[in-house]
Order: structure tokens, then C-alpha cells, then sequence
């Protein structure tokens, strides 16, 4: 059997934002859009955690990044999405847009019940 | 950096510190400060101070944790680890001399050891693989493995709870085979029909009741496909002896280390004249297998006492019978019982083996721990270093230890691999057998493995705890000296290795001397040029034409027909000593025709021989056809007399009564280690199996040819084969020529083992002395003084072993002598001998570096002080 796609749905937002973030996603950087953006609490270890995963399902690639004044002087580690995080984004999205093109228009248009 | 800038709280940072993987301290912890300064600028310091202490907090996690305390050290004692491999490496090739011998000895000494434990093993394994092995019992008296045919019987009948089998054998020598129109001889065992219920011997072809029926016949495999050509014979006929016999079972190949060993066996049943039973009928070895479960030792007191009680009713007087655990019998050749089923060992060797092994194993290693501790102190420089930049104690220990363990678990490795290609020459060597799947054991292997951990701990041991003692600034700065103690245990060493040396060169000597002596010894006839071949019937009927046309060659010088070789005499007549039926003692006797005297060259000492006198030895005999009877001194000597008084004194041999008509000198029938016994020669024309024949000349070839040629063309149904006397003799004392050989090659070796050791030391010591013998020599030291004083200690150490040793192989070696019935004394000669060699190779050894030492250019050494 192929080895499934499988982005947990944290997963997916975290990897969105990489994505967005091009080249310039790191931990803190991620968790602020997640909250100010997305509006959602989250806690910066969580992202920290879901990232190193994405890592080691080779969804992101990671190198240390540039020191700054602001950090106390310590690099960050900046995350960019791979060939197979696409993939499993394009995935993800296809089975979305299936899934919402089979809701019968009802649903949506009934109001509420 | 702005100094006003606000820090997160300091403890909540080393917390984190404390936890966090040392991979990914940097990036959260970066990411977790700049989250600070933004939460500073939106909630105000207290907040951001109180969410940093919660996102140390939150950060606990399992990714996030330190994996193992220790990994940061690992890392660093990989790196470690390599460097102790090298610089083992680099110390065993700085010194490249020193590293061989110390390695190539120990490997020496552990191949020659591994070799012996398997021989021994080999020695101990005979007759184990009977499934019922210890069961089975065989009936002897203290003399002789045989017992009358009537024994298994009355035994089989008086317990028939007690013993499960009774077996009785006989090897019948040399019978002749008659297949499709060739003939051929060999042996033939003969056996009663439970005999392949009692001995586990595979059968490939057949069942265990293959001999119960007459005329039946087993095959061993290697003779199926000599005679056949093919395994599967199953109902062959083949004639043996002028009967049919169909094969009914064929043989694996028997085991070596069984000690029987036969190519055909036939019913007991078909030897007509063995079926009778009775007392006097003495040719048979009898086995018996007792029941499971009965006591072996209360039934062999009933057993004991009911043939022995037996014993008195007869007339026979014999030694008592006892029951022999038959997988013991192989190697309790010292009970040298007459008449054994099959070669035997001796346990006494075993141990002799064993004792060599261990000897050699000890100077070998002695060796190498002398060699490495002497060595070792030039590594107080290394430790000093080492505990500088900051080695445990612990630390170094292991080093050296460690360093040990390689070494010795290499020559190890090395001397497995040489012992198993070492296999085939050694069995040439020790004329055995040996299975390469014996070195292979798990058993061995582990031994080997113990052995090599103490080895590795005794040579490391002293060095790793000596060195990482060192004060390292002693070291450092020169003024570390060699500790009295260490050189000192040396020589111990030294002495006792050189003992040990000096032992086995004694006992080779002695071994030698002894061995030398009995295949020179006078045997009272000539066995040279002497060569004997089975007969037959044509033979014996055509014989005096055989005789006449063979003369007719010049290189013939005699023929005669006997029952038995002069070397390997068989059975037994008795010879009345006394008045009552109980004076009788047991007479070797040979059946020979009127030229056997002269043709084996024996010399008469009285009397007149078969020549002008021959009355044949028959039941027939009537009152005035007294038969000859010729005896030997030892056998006159029962009765006191000299030859000349023997002659026309009326002896009862074998219930024939006859007057002594010639006395012959003793000569040795029997091994050396046994004394000359009473001996008669009788005239039997019926009983001959044998014919001599003595060559003239050193054209044996063309002779034999001739003999060959003439043999077939007169006796066409005789498959002539003939072996020399003298080769015949050699087999008999094949084991002790062997058992010289192996000794010799274990003494040189042991020998060899030692002269390393002490080479190697003297290389160290002059190293270590060069400045003094520099500075002696710009004192004016001759280079004579030099030798003289690097020689002396060396010479001292010998001369002490000597000492020891000695007379330890004087006494041990005079006990061993005195198995023999006719030895060799220990003697001055051995002694000196071994004195003198002793000194020589010592000198040899340690003179090439003692001179190399003093003739070198004292400037040389003197100069980088």
C-alpha cells in the first residue's frame, strides 16, 4: 500500500503557514499568525512540536537562520515546506473541494435547523 | 545590546537549560525571548516575565528532553577508544622485534596446547559413543582380556534377571575369501548373535539380526565398495574360509575411536570347534550387558564369586575373574592385560598430555607476561601525559587491560585457525585420526575463551595497576626508576619457564634413549630380512616343492612354515610344575617346522632341534611316539634347572607328558615392556598358518618378484601377501615412536617458547642498560666484560633451573622407566647432555644481543643526555 498523505488538521495549518511564510517561517513567527490571523490560542511549543513532526514525516526542511539582537543573540531555526509537504497540502485540499462539491445544496441553503 | 533591556527571569532560563536538548536550546530559547520582548511591549513586564515562566514550562516535553545524561560523554570516549587502538598499534609496531615474539610465542603456545587438548579429548572419547555403554562389562582375569567360551554361558544362565546380553568374540586372523575367483585375506570377528544388540554400530544395510543365523555374513562399507564396488550388497554370497556366507548387513564406517574394529563379522556359531563349551577352551573375550537398573558393583561381587567358586571344582588354577567396565578399557592399558581386543591407550599418557599441554601453555604465557610488564614501563611517559591531560585511574586501567585483551584475544584467534589447518600434520605426527570437528566444540571454545580472559588478566593485570599509579610529575621529569619488585618477580619467572624446559628436554632424552635401546636390543633371533605370509591348504600340501623350487634362488637363504610369527605369538598351552592339578603354569607355545630354529636364527642351548628330531605334537600320539617339545630357559627355569640338566627331564605339557628334548635361549616374543615368559616350540604339521621366509641378499625387490611369480604358479589359489618381520616389530612400538616424536616436537616447541622469552628480555634489558654499558665502556669495559656482565644474570637464571629441574626429571622419568621390563638407566650421559645444551642454546640466545649491546659506540648513547 502507498504511504497515506497524513497531515493532522494542526498539522495543516502549521505546514500552511510555512508555506505562506515563504523562507521566513520559524517557531515564534508561525505561532503569531496562528493567533493574530487565525485568531486561535496556541501555544508556542505546540508549533514547535507539530514542526519538528512535519520534519521528520519530510514535510519541511529546516536550517539554522540568522542571529538577531532581538533574540538574545541566538539563530533561528527557519522551516520551508518540501516537495512531498506540497504534495500533501495539494492532497488535502483536493479531498476538501471533493468533499464540499458533494454537499448537496441543501445543506448550506436550508438555513439553520 | 541595550542594557536597559529587560532579561526573562534567570531562573526560568537555566531551568529550561537543565531539560532541553542541547540541539535545540538555542532555537526555542531564541524564539521564547523574542516572544518575551513583544509580550514586554503588549501586557508590560510582569505578564511577559509570568508567560515566559509558562512557556519554560510548556516546553517540557518529550521532544524537547534531554535523551541521556551520558551522551555527551560517549561522544568523547568513541574518540577515546580509537585512540587506545592506536596507540596499542603504534607501541606494537615501534617495537616490532618485541611484538612478534611476544605475540608469535603466545600463539605458539596456545596452538600446541589447543592441538594436545584435542588429542586428549580424542584419547577419552573411545568407546563412549555405545548407547549402552555403561552397561556393558567385560568378563577378564588379572592376566589376560580373554576368558574361556564357557564363561557368557553359565554366566548368561545363572542370572538371566541380571544381564540383558552375553556376548562372546573372537577375531580369527587372516581367513581366506574366495569372490567370483580372486581371493583375498583379512580378518574376520566372530560373535554371538546378540553381539549388534549390545555395541551401537550403524548399519546401512541390514538389522541388528543380521548374525543370527548361520552362514550369515556383516560387511563393513569400505569393504561392500573395495570387493563390490558398491554399498547396497544385501544377499551377496562371497566363501570364506571354503564356506558360503550370504552378507546380511553392511556397516558404517566404524567410528575411529572405537576399539573394536573389524570389516566383517560372522555368527560365533559357524566356528565349529568354539561352539564346545568347556574350561579349557580359552580364546574369547566375553561381554555381558546387565539389566537396567541392577547394581554394578553387588552384582559384581555375585558375579565374581560364582565364577571364581566355579573355578575351584576345575582343575584349572587360574587367576580370578573380575568384571571390566568396557568404556574403561581403552585406556587401562597399564592392567596390560594378554590378548586385547584392540589398540589400546594408556591414561597415563592422557595425563603426560595433559601435564605437557599445561607446561607449555604456562611458559607461553609467563612469556608474554614478562615480556609485557617489561615492556610497559616504557610507557610511564604515555601514563604520565595522560594523567596530565586528565585520564581517571580507572581510565588507564582499562587502557592497559583492555590493550591485554586484544592482544592475547588476537593470538588466539590466530592459533584456532592455525591449529585447524595444523590438524592433518599433527595426526601424522601422533598416529591419530583426529576430526577437525573436535576443535569446533562449544565446550572448547568457551575453555579456550576463559582462558584467554585469565591470560589477558594476568599479563595486563600487573602493568595497569603499576602504571596508573605513576605520580605523574615523577614520571614526567625523569627520575623514574624500574621497580625493584617487577625484575625480580621477572626472574622467578624466568627460572621457573627454564625449569620447565629443562624438564622436557630430559624426559625427550630419556624417551629417546629408552626407545632407541629397544629397537636395538638383541631379541634373541634376527627378524631382518625375515618376511612372513598367511598359507593355505595348497600351500601346506605342496609345500616341500614350494620349499625345494624357491631354494633354487640364491637370494633365498631359508623357508619354514609356523603357527604363529615369532613376534606375535598366540595362544596358550600349560605346563604342569607340581604334583596337584593346581601347579600349572601358562606356556606361550608356536607349532614350527624343522628349519624355523635356524631361519630366525635362535640359538640351542642344549639338546638336538626338529632337524634331527621331529615327533609331532597330536592327540594321536601313542606311548612310544613321545612328541617333541622344546623349550625356553625361562620356561626350564620354572623348574630350577640348567639347560643341560633340562634335556630328557619329562615335562606334562597340555596333559602330554615327553621328555624336554632341546632348550633354546630366551628371546623376546612379546613387547619390551613385558618380561620373557615360558615358552615352548612344538613339531605340528597340521597346525601351520604361516610360512617365513628369509632373504640373503639387499635385491629384495627382484627376490619378492620372483617369490611372487613362483607363488602363483604353484599355489594359483593363495592371495600371497606378506609383510617384513622387522617393519612388523616397528608397529609394535609404533605408539612409543610416536609418542617420542610428539614429545619431541612439544619439547622443541616448549624449548623455543622460552628462548623468545629470554631473547626478548635481554633486548629490553640492554635497552634499558645502555647508558651504564656506555658509560662503562668509556671507563674502559673490554667488550668481553660486557658479554660476560649482560650474560651472567642470564647464565645465573639458567644454572638455577638446572638445579631445580633435574633432579625432578631424573626422579619422574626413572618411575616412567620403570615399566619396562628391560630399560636404560636415566644415566650421567642425559644428564650432561641436557646440562650442556641448556647452556648452549642460553648462550646462543642472549649472545647475539649481548654482543650487538657491547660493540656498540658509546658516544651513540652517551650523547643526548
Amino acid at each position: 500500500m502507498e504511504r497515506r498523505h497524513y497531515l493532522g488538521e494542526f498539522e495543516e495549518t502549521v505546514l500552511l503557514v510555512v508555506a505562506m511564510q515563504h523562507e521566513a517561517a520559524y517557531g515564534l513567527s508561525i505561532t503569531k499568525v496562528i493567533e493574530e490571523d487565525l485568531g486561535r490560542s496556541v501555544n508556542m511549543s505546540s508549533v514547535h512540536t507539530a514542526l519538528y513532526r512535519l520534519e521528520e514525516k519530510g514535510y519541511v526542511m529546516s536550517d539554522l537562520g540568522g542571529a538577531s539582537e532581538k533574540r538574545g543573540g541566538r539563530r533561528k531555526r527557519i522551516f520551508v515546506i518540501t516537495a512531498a509537504g506540497k504534495s500533501a497540502l495539494l492532497e488535502a485540499k483536493s479531498h476538501r473541494q471533493y468533499l464540499w462539491s458533494r454537499i448537496p445544496g441543501i445543506v448550506f441553503k436550508g438555513g439553520t435547523s | 545590546m541595550n542594557v536597559k533591556d529587560p532579561k526573562p527571569p534567570k531562573l526560568a532560563t537555566r531551568l529550561f537549560f537543565t531539560y532541553c536538548s542541547p540541539e535545540l536550546q538555542e532555537e526555542i530559547h531564541g524564539d521564547m525571548v523574542e516572544r518575551f520582548r513583544d509580550h514586554i511591549k503588549e501586557f508590560g513586564l510582569r505578564r511577559a516575565k509570568q508567560k515566559y515562566w509558562l512557556n519554560v514550562l510548556k516546553f517540557f516535553r518529550w521532544h524537547t528532553l534531554k535523551r541521556r545524561k551520558s551522551k555527551q560523554y560517549s561522544k568523547n570516549n568513541i574518540a577515546m577508544f580509537k585512540n587506545y587502538f592506536k596507540i596499542a598499534w603504534r607501541n606494537a609496531l615501534k617495537h616490532k622485534a618485541y611484538s612478534t615474539i611476544n605475540l608469535s610465542g603466545l600463539a605458539v603456545g596456545l596452538t600446541s596446547f589447543i592441538l594436545i587438548v584435542i588429542y586428549v579429548q580424542h584419547q577419552l572419547s573411545y568407546d563412549q559413543f555405545h548407547e549402552n555403554k555403561d552397561r556393558i562389562f567385560r568378563v577378564v582375569d588379572g592376566e589376560f582380556a580373554i576368558t574361556p567360551n564357557i564363561v557368557g554361558p553359565i554366566l548368561a544362565r545363572n542370572f538371566t534377571e541380571e544381564i540383558e546380553h552375553s556376548v562372546r568374540t573372537i577375531i580369527m586372523g587372516s581367513q581366506i575369501f574366495n569372490l567370483e575367483g580372486e581371493s583375498f585375506t583379512d580378518n574376520v570377528f566372530h560373535a554371538d548373535p546378540e553381539f549388534f544388540d549390545m555395541f551401537t554400530f550403524e548399519m546401512l544395510y541390514g538389522t541388528k539380526e543380521a548374525i543370527k543365523n548361520p552362514n550369515s555374513l556383516v560387511i563393513s562399507r569400505k569393504e561392500a565398495v573395495k570387493r563390490f564396488g558398491r554399498e547396497d550388497v544385501l544377499n551377496e554370497t562371497l566363501k570364506m574360509s571354503g564356506r558360503n556366507y550370504t552378507i546380511t548387513g553392511v556397516l558404517a564406517d566404524i567410528p575411529e575411536n572405537s576399539m573394536l574394529q573389524f570389516d566383517y563379522v560372522a555368527p560365533f556359531y559357524d566356528l565349529q570347534w568354539a561352539r564346545r563349551e568347556h574350561w579349557s577352551n580359552t580364546s574369547y573375550h566375553t561381554f555381558l550387558q546387565l539389566s537396567n537398573g541392577v547394581d554394578e558393583g553387588e552384582f559384581r561381587i555375585k558375579i565374581e564369586d560364582l565364577l571364581n567358586a566355579d573355578l575351584e571344582n576345575e582343575e584349572d588354577e587360574r587367576q580370578s575373574f573380575f568384571l571390566q567396565a568396557f568404556p574403561s578399557i581403552y585406556l587401562q592399558s597399564d592392567m596390560r592385560l594378554g590378548y586385547e581386543i584392540g589398540r589400546t591407550g594408556d591414561i597415563k599418557y592422557v595425563y603426560i598430555f595433559m601435564a605437557v599441554a599445561v607446561l607449555i601453555l604456562l611458559i607461553a604465557c609467563i612469556n608474554y607476561v614478562n615480556l609485557s610488564t617489561s615492556r610497559s614501563l616504557e610507557r610511564a611517559k604515555e601514563v604520565g601525559i595522560r594523567k596530565v591531560v586528565g585520564a581517571y585511574r580507572k581510565q588507564l586501567v582499562f587502557q592497559f587491560l583492555g590493550e591485554s585483551f586484544l592482544f592475547v584475544f588476537g593470538s588466539l584467534a590466530v592459533s584456532i585457525g592455525v591449529s585447524y589447518l595444523m590438524i592433518p600434520y599433527f595426526n601424522q605426527l601422533a598416529g591419530v585420526q583426529l576430526d577437525k570437528s573436535f576443535l569446533l566444540t562449544m565446550d572448547l571454545l568457551l575453555t579456550l575463551g576463559l582462558l584467554g580472559l585469565v591470560i589477558s588478566l594476568l599479563a595486563g593485570f600487573y602493568p595497569a595497576i603499576m602504571l596508573s599509579t605513576f605520580k605523574p610529575v615523577a614520571v614526567l621529569k625523569g627520575n623514574f626508576k624500574n621497580s625493584g619488585a617487577g625484575s625480580r618477580l621477572r626472574k622467578v619467572l624466568v627460572v621457573f619457564q627454564f625449569s620447565i624446559s629443562a624438564f622436557l628436554l630430559v624426559a625427550t632424552l630419556v624417551v629417546n634413549k629408552q626407545l632407541s635401546y629397544i629397537q636395538n636390543k638383541n631379541l634373541g633371533y634376527d627378524r631382518e630380512q625375515v618376511l612372513f605370509f598367511r598359507v593355505n591348504g595348497e600351500v601346506k600340501s605342496n609345500f616341500q616343492t614350494i620349499k625345494n623350487e624357491l631354494l633354487a634362488n640364491p637370494n633365498i637363504e631359508a623357508v619354514s612354515m609356523t603357527s604363529n610369527t615369532p613376534i606375535n605369538v598366540g595362544s596358550a598351552h600349560g605346563i604342569k610344575t607340581g604334583p596337584t592339578d593346581e601347579d600349572y603354569e601358562l606356556l606361550y607355545y608356536i607349532t614350527a617346522d624343522e628349519d624355523f630354529i635356524d631361519l630366525m636364527d635362535m640359538k640351542v642351548l642344549a639338546g638336538v632341534d626338529f632337524k634331527e628330531r621331529a615327533v609331532p605334537f597330536v592327540e594321536l600320539d601313542s606311548i612310544e611316539r613321545v612328541p617333541s617339545i622344546i623349550l625356553n630357559e625361562t620356561a626350564i627355569g620354572l623348574f630350577g634347572w640348567t639347560p643341560q640338566e633340562a634335556i630328557g627331564k619329562m615335562v606334562t605339557v597340555s596333559g602330554y607328558e615327553a621328555p624336554v628334548q632341546a632348550v633354546l635361549e630366551d628371546f623376546h616374543f612379546k613387547s619390551m615392556q613385558n618380561e620373557i615368559e615360558p615358552f615352548v616350540i612344538l613339531f605340528n604339521p597340521q597346525r601351520y598358518y604361516f610360512g617365513l621366509i628369509k632373504l640373503k641378499t639387499d635385491q629384495a625387490k627382484e627376490t619378492i618378484e620372483f617369490l611372487e611369480s613362483k607363488m602363483r604358479e604353484l599355489a594359483p589359489s593363495l592371495p600371497l601377501e606378506y609383510r617384513f618381520l622387522d617393519d612388523h616389530f616397528d608397529s609394535m612400538y609404533r605408539f612409543e615412536s610416536r609418542l617420542k616424536d610428539v614429545f619431541l616436537t612439544f619439547a622443541s616447541i616448549a624449548i623455543v617458547i622460552a628462548c623468545l622469552g629470554m631473547f626478548g628480555l635481554i633486548s629490553f634489558m640492554s635497552l634499558n642498560r645502555a647508558k651504564e654499558i656506555g658509560i662503562r665502556k668509556v671507563l674502559g669495559a673490554s667488550v668481553p666484560n660486557i658479554i660476560v656482565l649482560l650474560s651472567s644474570d642470564f647464565l645465573k637464571l639458567v644454572s638455577i633451573a638446572l638445579i631445580i629441574s633435574l633432579p625432578l626429571a631424573y626422579y619422574f622419568m626413572s618411575d616412567w622407566l620403570m615399566d619396562y621390563a628391560y630399560s636404560i638407566q636415566v644415566g650421567v650421559d642425559v644428564l650432561v647432555i641436557s646440562v650442556i645444551s641448556a647452556l648452549l642454546i642460553t648462550c646462543m640466545t642472549i649472545g647475539y644481543q649481548a654482543f650487538k649491546t657491547a660493540v656498540i659506540n658509546p658516544a651513540g648513547i652517551l650523547r643526548n643526555e
